[in-house]
C-alpha cells in the first residue's frame, strides 16, 4: 500500500534525521534541514523524532492516501488542505483511503515536513533513509519526487499507539520568519579576516541571496575575505560552517553541503541553531551573533530539554 | 606514542581541529594523519573523523560531553596513538581511457607541457600513486604525487558536469571524480570502474593507506566495460 504523489512540488524527498559517520568517505549528513520541526511533525503521529519523512521545499505535494492512518505537517508556514477542506499545521490529522492532502506554498519560512503514523518502507543506505541527490542515493530512487510516484508504506497490521494529544505545546511550535538570529562561534580561519571584517561578520543583517539550497546558503552585505586566496590544503566542514570564498559573499552549508574545502572557516553556526538554516530563504535577512562554547552547550541543553518534555526523547 | 602531538583547537561548538607539522614529505604527512584517523575512530567516542592532508578534525557530540571535556578525551587518546606503521599498501589497478571525448583536456596539455599524448599517458601510467585524502564529495580520491613534468592548473572555469570515472589533475595531485558533477580539474581520462557502491558491505573502493596504478586501455575496450 502506497501514497500517490499526485503533485511534487518544488523539491520534496524523504529525509529522517541523517547519516553520521561517513563524512571521512565524502559523504555528507543530508537528513531534514529543519530537524526540530520533524521532530514536531514525528510525535504528533507517534514516531520517533528523527524518523523519515517527507520534507518539501517552497511549494508542498498533493498526496493521495491508499489507506487509512495519521498525518502531520510541521515547519514553514503553509496553507494546506484535506480534500479541499482547510487544515492546519502542527497538528495530527486523520485520513483515509482516497483522502487528498493538498499543501501549497511556504508563505513564512522555507521548508516543511509531512509525517504519517505508518513508517516509509524506504531502503536504508549507509545507514539512514535520507536523499542525497548529488550522487542519486537514498530515499525514493536516489532523488526527488515526481508526480504519479507511489511511495510505499510498511505492511503493518498493528499500527503504533496513537498520542493523547492532536497539537504540541504552543511554545514549540516552530516560530517562522523573515528575520532570524544564528548563534556562531568564531571558525579556525576567523582570525585571517582583517579587523574590520571580523566586526563585520557580526554586526550587519546579511540578506540571504538567490542561491540557497540543501548544499548551503549565501549570504550578502559587507564582504568578507574578498580576493583572499583559498587555501591549496582541503579540510574538514559541517552543516553550519560559514566559509568566506573569494567572491566574498560567506557560504553557510546546510545539510548536502560537501564534506571538505579549501575556503576559510569564518565561523561554525552552533548545533542547537543548525534547525533554523532549513528555514532560510532568499531575501531573509540573517544576523550571526557571536557566544562562546558553555553558551553553546547551554543552549543545546535547554533546547533539547524543552522539546524532550514533550517528545519523550531526546531530539538533539 | 607520536613522537609530537599536534595541538587540539577548537572549530566551532562541537567539533577539535588537529593540525599536523609539515615536517615531512605530503604523503608521509598525510599517511600520519590517516593512521592517526583510523586509530580513533576505532574507539567509536566520536561522531565523526574526518582526516585531510594535513590536519584531522573530530566532531564530538555535544549532548554527551563538553568542548572541554572532549578535548581532554582526545588529548589522552592521542597518547596512545602508534605512528603510521609501514605495511606493504594494497595496489588497486584502475583501467583508464585516455584522451578523445573521455579526456577532454589531454591535447591541450599535451601543447602547453610539449609532450605527445604517448609521452603524457606513459608518465602518469608510469607510477603509483597513494590515496591521499577522500572526499570532497562521495567517491572522490585525492592521490599523490604526480610527475613533475606533468604540471596542470585547474581549469579558470569549472565544468558544469564532469562524468563520474573522470580522472583529473592539478597541481601535485591527481583526482578522481566519483560521481557526475561540477569539477574544475582538467580532465585526462575516464575508468570505467566504479569507486562508490551505496548498497555493498564495502561501499568505498579506494580508502587513505591503499595505492593506485593506471592501466591506460583503448576507447573499444572501455565502450566494452
Amino acid at each position: 500500500m502506497s501514497l500517490q504523489i499526485l503533485v511534487p512540488g518544488l523539491l520534496t524527498t524523504v529525509q529522517d534525521r541523517g547519516r553520521y559517520g561517513w563524512r571521512h568517505f565524502g559523504v555528507p549528513r543530508s537528513g531534514a534541514a529543519d530537524t526540530w520541526s520533524l521532530a514536531i511533525a514525528n510525535r504528533l503521529v507517534g514516531r520517533p523524532p528523527g524518523a523519515a519523512a517527507l520534507e518539501y521545499c517552497l511549494t508542498g505535494p498533493s498526496i493521495r492516501f491508499a489507506r487509512s492512518l495519521d498525518f502531520a505537517i510541521a515547519g514553514g508556514v503553509v496553507e494546506a488542505s484535506l480534500n479541499g477542506r482547510p487544515i492546519s499545521c502542527h497538528r495530527r490529522y486523520a485520513a483515509n483511503p482516497a483522502d487528498t492532502l493538498t499543501i501549497g506554498a511556504v508563505l513564512r519560512g522555507c521548508r516543511g515536513y509531512v509525517a504519517f503514523s505508518t513508517p516509509l518502507l524506504i531502503p536504508s543506505v549507509l545507514g539512514s533513509q535520507s536523499t542525497y541527490r548529488p550522487a542519486s542515493f537514498g530515499g525514493f530512487e536516489g532523488r526527488a519526487l515526481q508526480a504519479n510516484d507511489l511511495l510505499p508504506l510498511v505492511d503493518t497490521s498493528t499500527p503504533a499507539p496513537r498520542p493523547s494529544d492532536a497539537r504540541p505545546p504552543s511554545d514549540l511550535v516552530p516560530y517562522m520568519s523573515h528575520n532570524w538570529a544564528l548563534r556562531v562561534l568564531p571558525g579556525p580561519e576567523f582570525d585571517q579576516l582583517h579587523k574590520s571584517e571580523q566586526s563585520s561578520l557580526f554586526d550587519t543583517a546579511f540578506t540571504v541571496g538567490q542561491r540557497a539550497d540543501r548544499m548551503g546558503v549565501q549570504l550578502q552585505g559587507p564582504l568578507i575575505g574578498k580576493d583572499r586566496r583559498a587555501d591549496a590544503s582541503s579540510s574538514a566542514v559541517f552543516p553550519g560552517t560559514v566559509q568566506a570564498p573569494p567572491g566574498g559573499n560567506p557560504f553557510v552549508l546546510l545539510s548536502d553541503g560537501q564534506t571538505t574545502g579549501g575556503y576559510p572557516r569564518v565561523a561554525q553556526i552552533c548545533r542547537a541553531d543548525l534547525h533554523v538554516l532549513g528555514q532560510l530563504r532568499p531575501g531573509d535577512q540573517v544576523e550571526l551573533q557571536p557566544i562562546d562554547a558553555d553558551q553553546a552547550k547551554q543552549l543545546l541543553d535547554t533546547k533539547n530539554a524543552l522539546l524532550k518534555r514533550w517528545v519523550g526523547e531526546d531530539v538533539f | 606514542m607520536m613522537p609530537d602531538l599536534p595541538a587540539v583547537e577548537p572549530f566551532g561548538d562541537d567539533a577539535l581541529l588537529l593540525r599536523f607539522a609539515h615536517d615531512d614529505s605530503a604523503v608521509a604527512v598525510s599517511q600520519r594523519v590517516h593512521a592517526v584517523a583510523d586509530q580513533l575512530r576505532a574507539d567509536r567516542s566520536w561522531l565523526e573523523v574526518v582526516p585531510s592532508t594535513d590536519n584531522l578534525v573530530i566532531q564530538f557530540d555535544l549532548m554527551q560531553m563538553t568542548s572541554a571535556e572532549a578535548t581532554g578525551r582526545l588529548r589522552e587518546a592521542l597518547t596512545t596513538v602508534a605512528p603510521a606503521a609501514v605495511a606493504q599498501a594494497p595496489l588497486l589497478a584502475v583501467p583508464l581511457c585516455y584522451g578523445g571525448e573521455y579526456g577532454p583536456d589531454l591535447d591541450r596539455l599535451c601543447s602547453r607541457l610539449s609532450l605527445t599524448a604517448d609521452e603524457l599517458i606513459q608518465r602518469h601510467s608510469a607510477r603509483r600513486y597513494d590515496v591521499l585524502q577522500l572526499g570532497f564529495t562521495p567517491g572522490f580520491v585525492y592521490l599523490g604525487s604526480l610527475d613533475e613534468s606533468l604540471r596542470a592548473e585547474r581549469l579558470a572555469s569549472p565544468r558544469q558536469r564532469v562524468a563520474a570515472g573522470s580522472v583529473g589533475i592539478a597541481g601535485r595531485q591527481v583526482g578522481i571524480y566519483g560521481l557526475d558533477g561540477p569539477g574544475g580539474w582538467p580532465i585526462i581520462g575516464r575508468t570505467a570502474l566504479s569507486l562508490f557502491r551505496p548498497e555493498s558491505d564495502q561501499p568505498f573502493v579506494l580508502r587513505a593507506g591503499m595505492q593506485v596504478r593506471f592501466v591506460p586501455i583503448r576507447r573499444d575496450e572501455f565502450e566494452r566495460q
